[in-house]
């Protein structure tokens, strides 16, 4: 199973990054858009369906936790998970988006792995929760995605 | 475990013949941060070693270049301070061809200029986890400029404290403007 993937953040740089990175990680990519901030992740959000975000916090026009709630008050959206990728560390500003509903959370500047490990889990535990409503059995995401390889 | 607020910026009164009164510097300690965090950004995301300096080098040891890259970020709370780091371009150059995969002259000044924004933001933040770690103060919004004919001589008079980084492409100079 392919997965579609929104990659937000007002770099450029990050964003090649983070792409490159993504398309390393042993993840089965369906399509990868990207977005400069959050204003402009929702517009992609209405064209096209992402299975995960991965966001900046820091963004001018609209940041990452705006978005984030703008997505969780939208019925259709809200279950798409959002992972912040942000050089913010603090634990009250982890504290604050896990409790608006933040998939997962990853401090740059950041090894490729740990990029891999947590989109690795989301999707699974994303993608274990559509196969369950669907009626299918569980399945790993990690395992189909590194038996490919 | 962060360092406690009020031991974090240390003053210092300017001898006579510089202008009067004083101009707040980053404690030693806060440095020691700046140090690590500079180190774990280029480290681990540029494979590039840089190292803070304990004193600015003797100015014949300078050879800066026509260009820098001026990239600032401030952060606002219970501590306040602007740091404005001037990037060799060549430093510039070789981290932002790396991440893009696009030779020198295939890069646009506004991606240069755009890697740096972010190198300095990713400085700054990792900087701000590591002093702020109940996140009291929070980070701005980087900018970045390419200058020219830059001399921390000058510009450190007027805007405030210079702290050189060392690196395999000369001297990575930062201005810190703390209140």
């Amino acid at each position: 199973m392919a997965f579609n993937i929104l990659v937000v953040d007002d770099s450029e740089t990050m964003r090649a990054v983070i792409k490159k990175t993504v398309a390393m990680s042993g993840v089965q990519i369906g399509e990868i858009r990207e977005a400069g901030n959050g204003k402009e992740a929702l517009l992609v959000l209405e064209d096209a369906w992402m299975d995960v975000v991965l966001s900046d916090i820091n963004m001018p026009e609209m940041g990452g936790v705006e978005f984030l709630r703008e997505v969780k008050q939208d019925e259709v959206l809200r279950n798409i998970p959002v992972i912040f990728v942000t050089t913010e560390s603090s634990q009250a500003r982890i504290d604050e988006v896990t409790s608006l509903g933040a998939a997962g959370y990853i401090k740059k500047p950041f090894m490729p792995e740990k990029i891999r490990t947590i989109l690795l889990d989301v999707l699974n535990k994303a993608y274990a929760s559509r196969m369950a409503e669907e009626g299918h059995g569980l399945a790993s995401v990690a395992a189909s995605s590194e038996e490919d390889f | 475990m962060g360092l406690p607020l009020s031991r974090q910026v240390a003053r210092k009164t300017f001898s006579p013949g510089l202008p009067m009164g004083e101009m707040v510097v980053l404690s030693d300690e806060l440095k020691k941060e700046l140090n690590v965090a500079a180190m774990e950004v280029f480290g681990s995301m540029y494979f590039t070693p840089v190292e803070l300096l304990a004193e600015v080098p003797a100015r014949d040891s300078w050879r800066l270049e026509e260009s820098y890259i001026k990239s600032v970020i401030g952060y606002d709370g219970p501590l306040r301070a602007t740091l404005a780091f001037y990037f060799p371009k060549t430093l510039g150059l070789s981290i932002a061809s790396g991440f893009l995969g696009a030779e020198g002259e295939d890069l646009s000044q506004q991606q240069l200029l755009d890697t740096m924004r972010e190198s300095a933001n990713m400085i700054v933040g990792n900087f701000l986890g590591r002093i702020d770690p109940g996140g009291d103060c929070s980070l701005g919004i980087p900018s970045a400029e390419l200058v020219h004919g830059f001399s921390p001589a000058e510009v450190g008079v007027q805007e405030g404290e210079v702290l050189a980084f060392v690196s395999d492409f000369g001297f990575l100079w930062v201005i810190v403007n703390a209140q």
